[in-house]
């Protein structure tokens, strides 16, 4: 739980400050590192963290101010409705944190053998 | 094992992130893009919406911008300096994107964007020397102070606005095709000017029609291909006297016939038009003069033009501009109006060159030899490195291709060097900056000057009552039809002679008729002087407004919409009746029957909820590809078809002409035979496209008109339109093509009043509903009244809000 808010802040925090769409990898990666006690633990912990966080940013933008542009998207990628390009945006970020906070878990257990593990 | 799995799992995340951050074939980087906080999401539609108050850096004084319920601005300056500057700073606000599109596209710059697949054509805009003619352009316009300050301050302005772009609100197409703007700057507004000249003036023929005057010879050429063309009634009315003594030069005594192998095109492609007119007080309900203007381009999104007010001291107009160009380009202000159509008249002509050897480093001239200059010009391919290419130039231009190359477009001659008045030094800014000044017809003739190219018919009206048409452009002289044909660079008789005096250019002022029109069409009557050119526009669009405009008084501003909106096909007028009554009904099927009835029934309006338009269209094509198919055979591949004019007038007048047999039957067929069996065909495959005659033969449904993108980006147009007219139609829509600017002016002193609509809207955010807003209004012939203020405090229903900029302490 430590994980996830502490990705899910970190993150909304670093993108807020910086255009960077990439700290969804970073973040979680290091906490992981650092942190990771498992690997499905540590996948989840970028993959929902990072997806929630999009997912409730895309939907917030869409209800805002992006419905027409999210509907010409959703056109030009043929992916039907707009409702789909959100859920493609969660399932991107969940995929894209949560591999990037499973290979941090992965690396420390490669590069620290020794260390206590939750597994 | 923990290291295979850790690497394992590290390279699913590598690929994630590549795919999130590196573009892939066509599909954006899929992270970047659809980011909530960077990507897409943010380009919604109150992206960039301006706070009430806020510093502009540069300016000298503070500047009110009023914007109305269509998100036009209206600038309000104390000096001609922050006027350019806020403008530069709005057109990017809102257009950023398509601007430097254009100015990229035409610098041959496009495979920076989007890698090897634009590499021809980034290199045919070398080779064409788009960039040469633009450096030249701002070499002319540093030199006049006027000149230079208004576009010192317009890039100032533009650059104030990707200065203060972040990253999450790059317009959209940045996001899509993953690059960044640079900064602004006089040469890309250049290679604006240049992009337009080459829309309007790079329409060329010589290399087919030399072949074609080889394979047909002189007398066929004479017959098929008239200076002027058939049914014309030109621009300047042809009783108008020429009171000037002309020099025109003698044509050399030797002709010149190089071997050219062409492919070659039907005649009638798309070509963009226009139609303009103004109509005298004594036609006018009010008395006072009404002016009316329409240019007809291809459409796309974000459209072409951009609706602003701009007032200083001494300047209060009203219109639209190209996105990237300061000052308005159609508009109106107090005391004027004015609006432009392509001339149409030839400045742009090919000379075969005679190289001394495969160096390529002299050229035969005269008695001896010229040498060349060799310009290297590097295109940046996306992923591919940089391509170098060597451009040769000879005193007359570059070449576009040499004897080995393939040219990007099938009519441009190899080893030979293009001739253009674009590639000149000229100030055409400077027109814009003047007229929308004008006081007078005297101030508009001063503005004229300045407009080389693309040449223009600008015509004019004043709250004085006057009305004009100048044909105005920087046109070489030359012998009658020199540039007709491929000329040869080595024979200096073969050079442009000088210029046609630009006072005695066709011209009228105030003809007795009580207005001036034109519609691309030829623009004098063969009693004119000098040799301007051949390839005009066919009779249907100007004879149709001189016609309708001649049989009216009383007009009204409502009746110049209704004639912008004037769908009478005159083609179909003109030789439909008598095609029907070629057919032998006897023969015909009960469908065939049914469609016959229909298009016997047509009362020639090409209106979408009608099926005759497209059954004419379907036959007509028919038709006249009967005619001249057998004809134009060459072994070296087709020739330059006569025109639809031309085909016309053998119809009515010349119904035994030996061109309605098909030379590759024994036989010969009669015009009857041919009509009948077109007629056949046409319906043949007005069902296979269609189905049945019903509904989906609607014109509005079969025709229709696409507005694509600009850049092709599939999503970012509208489809599938359902419009009425057609090209060769006042209401010149076409499938892909149309009138891009609808305006009306009244021209009533002390109270002006301007209409106006185009085919899009004033953001070009595609997540903005001022996208496309105007698109139906369009679609329907309807206009806005524009918001023409006097003052920032003025109230109006439909001021919506003010930004003010401050000057920056």
């Amino acid at each position: 739980m430590m994980g996830f808010i502490f990705c899910f802040v970190a993150i909304g925090l670093l993108q807020w400050l910086t255009p960077y769409w990439w700290w969804i990898m970073v973040v979680p990666f290091i906490w992981t590192l650092m942190q990771g006690k498992s690997f499905r633990g540590s996948f989840l912990v970028g993959a929902l963290s990072a997806g929630l966080l999009w997912l409730i940013a895309a939907s917030w933008q869409w209800s805002r101010s992006a419905q027409i542009v999210a509907d010409r998207v959703a056109d030009m990628l043929t992916v039907g409705s707009s409702m789909t390009l959100i859920f493609l945006t969660f399932v991107f970020a969940f995929l894209a944190a949560g591999f990037a906070g499973g290979s941090g878990y992965l690396l420390q257990r490669a590069l620290f053998p020794g260390r206590p593990s939750g597994e | 094992m923990r290291w295979l799995k850790a690497l394992f799992s590290l390279a699913i995340t590598a690929a994630l992130f590549w795919l999130g951050q590196f573009k892939i074939g066509i599909l954006p980087p899929i992270g970047k893009f659809v980011d909530p906080f960077a990507g897409f999401w943010q380009n919604g539609k109150d992206l960039y919406t301006l706070p009430k108050t806020m510093d502009l850096p540069g300016l000298h004084a503070p500047v009110t911008v009023v914007w109305d319920s269509r998100q036009v601005p209206h600038v309000f300056a104390q000096n001609e300096h922050d006027l350019y500057l806020t403008q530069g700073y709005l057109v990017a606000r809102d257009r950023l994107w398509q601007m430097e599109f254009m100015a990229l596209a035409a610098a041959g710059r496009l495979s920076e964007i989007f890698g090897e697949r634009t590499l021809e054509f980034d290199r045919s805009r070398r080779r064409l020397g788009m960039v040469f003619g633009a450096e030249n352009t701002v070499k002319a316009l540093r030199e006049d102070e006027t000149a230079r300050s208004i576009m010192e301050a317009f890039t100032a302005g533009i650059n104030a606005w990707i200065d203060r772009l972040d990253e999450r609100e790059l317009p959209l197409e940045y996001k899509i095709l993953d690059y960044r703007p640079e900064p602004w700057s006089e040469l890309k507004s250049a290679l604006i000017l240049k992009y337009m000249a080459w829309t309007l003036t790079g329409r060329f023929n010589e290399l087919e029609f030399t072949r074609t005057r080889q394979e047909l010879g002189e007398e066929t050429i004479r017959q098929l291909y008239p200076i002027f063309p058939p049914f014309t009634d030109p621009i300047i009315p042809p009783e108008t006297p020429w009171p000037f003594r002309p020099i025109v030069p003698a044509p050399p005594e030797k002709q010149f016939y190089p071997v050219a192998a062409a492919r070659a095109v039907e005649a009638d492609p798309f070509v963009p038009g226009s139609n303009n007119w103004a109509v005298a007080g004594s036609r006018t309900q009010s008395g006072h003069p009404l002016l009316a203007a329409d240019p007809h381009l291809a459409l796309n999104l974000p459209s072409i033009w951009y609706e602003m007010q701009l007032v200083a001291p001494d300047m209060n107009v009203y219109g639209v501009t190209i996105p990237g160009l300061p000052g308005l380009i159609f508009g109106f202000n107090e005391n004027i109006a004015w609006g432009m159509t392509n001339a149409g008249s030839d400045v742009l002509d090919w000379y075969h060159l005679t190289f001394k050897d495969s160096t390529y480093a002299e050229y035969k001239y005269g008695d001896g030899w010229r040498k060349t200059q060799k310009r290297i010009e590097t295109i940046q391919v996306r992923g591919k490195g940089t391509v170098q290419d060597t451009v040769i130039y000879t005193h007359y231009g570059p070449v576009a291709y040499l004897e080995y190359e393939q040219p990007f477009q099938p009519n441009i001659p190899r080893m030979a060097a293009i001739r253009w008045t674009a590639h000149d030094p000229s100030k055409e800014l400077l027109t814009f900056y003047y007229l929308n000044k004008a006081k007078g017809y005297d101030d508009y003739r001063k503005a004229l000057q300045y407009f080389h190219c693309p040449a223009q018919n600008i015509a004019y009206a004043d709250v004085e009552g006057n009305v004009a048409i100048w044909h105005n452009g920087k046109f070489p002289l030359r012998w009658r039809e020199q540039g007709r044909y491929l000329l040869d660079g080595s024979d200096p008789l073969h050079e442009w002679q000088g210029w046609v005096p630009m006072d005695q250019v066709p011209h009228v002022k105030n003809p007795p008729r009580g207005f001036i029109s034109s519609a691309n069409q030829a623009p004098a009557a063969p009693s004119y002087p000098y040799y301007l050119g051949w390839f005009y526009a066919p009779f249907e669009r100007g004879a149709r407004i001189n016609q309708w405009l001649q049989a009216r008084t009383e007009l009204t501003p409502q009746d110049m919409m209704r004639l912008q909106n004037d769908n009478l096909n005159l083609r179909a007028r003109t030789v439909l009746p008598t095609l029907l009554q070629l057919l032998a009904e006897a023969d015909l099927t009960p469908t065939e029957k049914a469609v016959y009835d229909t298009l016997k029934m047509w009362n020639f309006e090409a209106r979408r909820d009608l099926i005759a338009p497209i059954i004419f269209e379907y036959w007509w094509r028919e038709f006249y590809r009967g005619v001249w198919r057998d004809d134009m055979q060459s072994e070296h591949g087709r020739l330059l078809w006569p025109r639809a004019d031309i085909t016309i007038e053998l119809v009515l007048n010349h119904p035994d002409s030996p061109f309605f047999d098909d030379r590759t039957t024994e036989d010969r067929e009669t015009l009857a035979l041919l009509a009948q069996r077109t007629f056949k065909i046409a319906v043949q495959n007005l069902e296979t496209d269609f189905g049945p005659p019903g509904q989906n033969w609607r014109w509005g449904k079969a025709r229709g008109t696409d507005i694509l993108h600009l850049a092709q980006i599939p999503g970012l147009g509208r489809m599938r339109l359902e419009t009425n007219g057609n090209y060769a139609i006042v209401n010149a829509t076409s499938r892909r093509a149309g009138p891009s600017w609808r305006m009306v002016v009244d021209l009533t002193p002390g109270k002006v009043r301007g209409w106006g609509v185009y085919p899009g809207g004033q953001s070009g955010n595609p997540g903005s509903p001022f996208y496309d807003n105007m698109i139906e209004a369009w679609v329907n012939g309807e206009y806005y009244e524009l918001l023409f203020l006097k003052s920032p405090e003025e109230s109006h229903k439909n001021i919506v809000t003010q930004t003010r900029f401050e000057v920056q302490q």
